[in-house]
């Protein structure tokens, strides 16, 4: 029943996140065709616009999912607590972190839903792009110079890890945030740390070059400066996963740290 | 001995804010409330009534002392206690759900939810069950935080001054059922108030409190049996003893408020040479004004 409260919450969010899904795919298959798209034929993109396709729809998709996680870590205990029902919500029979992660976990599994499913459509696209071409790579995707075929299914899962993680990120922050002020306009300081970290970054970089804040998004693929050297996974991947994960959840657990010690 | 169902010992609550010096809401407070009782929790505004009731709830972790409800620990033994007590304290719940979500959403945290009884209640008090929490009259909004609690099926109720800002009618029909539903069934209800009459009208317990200190708590009935004011004419008359709760004195007149043995102490007096001028039982708002020091003519409903 409480996993309905926070669907009550965030429904209209969710909705419009899901037409922004729709319309995002719709941009995907207009405007990045195009991109992708070689004038000269009729076949469709070759192989190279193809691996233009994917970079550009992963990177569409970050403002994307941040604004809808950014707008989704304001629903739950700490919007209650803004708006006076908080001392209500919290005597009823449950532990303080019961809710907590309830909120966390249903909100992240709705942010989770919406960029698999679409990742699953861009990735059905590609597909059928692929296909469409005679599929020379036998499902995979030339990412560089036609030296490294990556298969598609490996490239749109770390895609959707990647993004899961960003978004997961921007959620857990935000939601940590309207705990620790105790109100939805938590989403503000929220934001502020984002943004502060960016800043942080940017001047890091100007006057330190040789030190380099994590970026926010991972960068699943690395490749070397000679052009015919295969793309390949990035170095440590699974422990950089972990890291990221770790990091993502730091936030409500910090969360529940200060509801745990909050006067309500 | 009777069971006791709140219990709290020296309890204490600093609230400290940045560069702020520290607020004492609750100083030592020690309270007792029996099963099957009403206890009426009365303090002026800012007293430490709610402060108190947010500790026994768990909400707010005490500085100091223990608290007992239910024989449970209100920060270790929480669900047990929220599983057995209704609590209604801001009365503020999800603003976007309807009288019939809130009851929906409500029902699957307690495992004696009594949906006739919502239902019962709803209609008793005529509660517009499918409008939006938001767009309820204050007196309504009450009403369903009153429905909700009772239909857990609590063995306690706790208030925090659930009477406040009510019209007499919607009050009349709260108090009620508070006593003539939920109270005869042997349940015990704790209920803040600085409505000093509705206390005295409903309540067999009262505890006052001030400044974060319990100045009294006492059975209603013993306190209007035993508490008397005494006015005497005299030279030197005493100005402590055992049963004084506060003593003044203009121009040979000694004004004695007695918490008990109001007829001997008229006597030793006599025996001291001074003249009884009258002996008058007091009744709650006067006992009350005496204890809190702010004794007026103003009544106290309006004080508070």
């Amino acid at each position: 029943m409480y996993l309905w409260k926070y669907w009550r919450e965030s429904r209209i969010a969710f909705v419009v996140s899901m037409l922004c899904v729709a319309l995002f795919a719709w941009l995907v298959f207009k405007g990045v065709w195009h991109i992708g798209h070689d004038p000269g034929s009729s076949e469709g993109p070759g192989p190279a616009g193809i691996a233009k396709m994917l970079m550009v729809s992963l990177y569409l998709q970050v403002p994307v999912f941040a604004f809808l996680a950014w707008v989704m870590g304001s629903f739950g205990v700490g919007r209650d607590l803004g708006e006076g029902s908080g001392s209500y919500l919290l005597t009823r029979p449950r532990q303080r972190w019961w809710f907590l992660w309830h909120d966390w976990g249903f909100g992240f599994v709705q942010l989770v839903w919406a960029i698999v499913l679409i990742n699953l459509l861009i990735g059905y696209l590609v597909h059928r792009l692929l296909g469409a071409g005679g599929n020379p790579f036998g499902g995979s995707v030339m990412l560089r110079d036609m030296a490294s075929p990556v298969l598609l299914a490996e490239i749109m899962g770390l895609n959707c890890l990647i993004i899961m993680l960003f978004a997961g990120l921007i959620f857990g922050i935000t939601y940590f945030s309207t705990i620790a002020v105790k109100h939805a306009r938590g989403v503000m300081l929220g934001a502020g740390i984002i943004l502060g970290y960016l800043i942080l970054g940017a001047l890091i970089h100007h006057y330190w070059p040789a030190i380099e804040l994590p970026n926010l998004i991972m960068r699943a693929f690395q490749t070397s400066p000679v052009s015919n050297e295969p793309v390949s996974l990035s170095d440590q991947l699974g422990l950089s996963l972990a890291i990221r994960a770790a990091v993502m959840l730091l936030f409500p657990v910090a969360a529940q740290v200060v509801l745990e010690r909050s006067d309500i | 001995m009777s069971e006791l169902v709140v219990e709290t010992r020296s309890l204490v609550k600093h609230f400290t804010g940045l560069g702020q010096k520290p607020v004492t809401a609750v100083d030592g407070l020690n309270m007792r409330i029996e099963r099957g009782s009403i206890y009426g929790f009365v303090g002026r505004n800012g007293a430490g009534k709610t402060t108190t009731i947010r500790m026994l709830a768990g909400l707010n972790a005490p500085t100091s002392g223990s608290a007992r409800v239910l024989g449970l620990d209100p920060q270790r033994e929480r669900m047990g206690i929220l599983e057995r007590t209704g609590f209604v304290i801001d009365r503020t719940m999800m603003p976007y759900m309807t009288g019939h979500e809130l009851v929906r959403f409500n029902r699957g945290f307690f495992p004696r939810w009594s949906s006739e009884m919502a239902k019962r209640y709803a209609d008793a008090l005529e509660i517009p069950m499918d409008r939006k929490f938001k767009k309820l009259s204050h007196g309504n909004k009450t009403k369903l935080s009153l429905l909700l609690a009772l239909a857990q099926s609590p063995e306690l109720l706790v208030l925090d001054e659930p009477t406040a800002g009510l019209d007499p009618v919607v009050n009349d029909q709260l108090l009620r059922v508070l006593v003539e539903d939920f109270a005869n069934d042997g349940r015990t209800i704790l209920m803040s108030s600085h409505h000093l009459s509705e206390v005295e009208r409903v309540a067999d317990w009262v505890g006052i409190i001030d400044h974060g200190k319990l100045l009294l708590e006492a059975r209603l009935d013993d306190i209007r049996a035993n508490y008397r004011r005494v006015r005497a004419f005299g030279q030197a008359l005493p100005e402590r003893g055992p049963e004084i709760v506060t003593v003044s004195a203009t121009e040979g007149v000694f004004d004695y408020v007695l918490s008990a043995g109001a007829e001997g102490f008229a006597a030793s007096l006599r025996g001291q040479g001074a003249t009884i001028l009258d002996v008058t039982p007091m009744n709650l708002s006067e006992i009350f004004l005496v204890l809190v020091g702010k004794e007026t003519h103003v009544p106290v409903e309006v004080l508070a």
